[in-house]
């Protein structure tokens, strides 16, 4: 398989990600550490209810 | 945005274990780094648009923050990270199909369609045309296209596949030997 991959290959041509991604992603992230460090989600779905809470308020932004 | 780069010689595992145990947000931004291309565009194979390919990747990074601790390091980083990835767009694309990848009862049942799909030699898929191998992979189901590339673009082995997606040994070959000969009968469809 060491040879040539055709799985490989492509990935040899990648999209370049949007510069403003990052700021997104470490806005999501800032926001979830906050809302776990307050401890309001720590229930056993808490995971689940805060990505759905970031994802609905990204859509109202949009 | 600036991370701070003494931890840039980290390996993932330990970069990861360090994240975990402080929760440091701005640590997140060093893996962010590691993996954003990777992530982004195996998310553009799965989306209609770049725009949508973006979403995607902004929620990937988010459930990623959500489950490292459940990271165990039973088969590399990257491996894990990057099934977690196909795990989330592949929900994402059935997602109205109520074909979620977590439903293990109904991937297990699928042992016993087994004799319908033809063993392939695995020699001629590595010997596909990574132009026509694109387009083929584009034809398949979300499912088919994310085991492949675990195991053959992210070098997964059958007992990675069985912990990251919790399948039987027989459950994984089975999934990988059906997407074989969808990925061959669809490529044999290519001029």
């Amino acid at each position: 398989m060491s040879q040539k991959n055709p799985f490989k290959e492509l990935e040899k041509s990648l999209l370049e990600v949007p510069p403003e991604m990052k700021q997104k992603v470490m806005s999501d992230i800032a926001t979830a550490r906050l809302m776990l460090d307050i401890g309001t989600l720590m229930t056993y779905s808490g995971p689940e209810s805060l990505e759905q809470t970031l994802r609905k308020r990204r859509k109202k932004k949009d | 945005m600036e991370t701070d780069q003494s931890y840039d010689h980290l390996a993932d595992e330990d970069l990861v274990a360090e994240i975990v145990r402080s929760r440091n947000a701005l640590l997140f931004g060093v893996l962010y780094d590691r993996y954003a291309q990777r992530i982004y565009n195996k998310c553009y194979g799965f989306a209609r648009s770049e725009a949508e390919a973006q979403d995607l990747t902004q929620d990937v990074f988010l459930h990623l923050f959500l489950k490292l601790p459940s990271f165990k390091g039973r088969s590399r980083f990257s491996t894990w990270v990057y099934s977690l990835t196909y795990n989330f767009c592949v929900n994402y694309v059935n997602r109205d199909k109520h074909r979620k990848m977590a439903d293990k009862q109904v991937r297990e049942a699928e042992i016993g369609d087994e004799a319908a799909y033809p063993e392939v030699d695995e020699a001629e898929i590595l010997q596909m045309r990574s132009d026509k191998l694109a387009r083929a992979m584009a034809a398949l189901e979300a499912d088919d296209r994310a085991i492949l590339l675990l195991k053959y673009q992210d070098e997964a082995s059958v007992k990675d596949i069985q912990e990251l997606m919790d399948l039987g040994e027989s459950a994984v070959k089975m999934r990988l030997k059906r997407a074989r000969a969808k990925l061959v009968e669809q490529y044999r469809k290519l001029p």
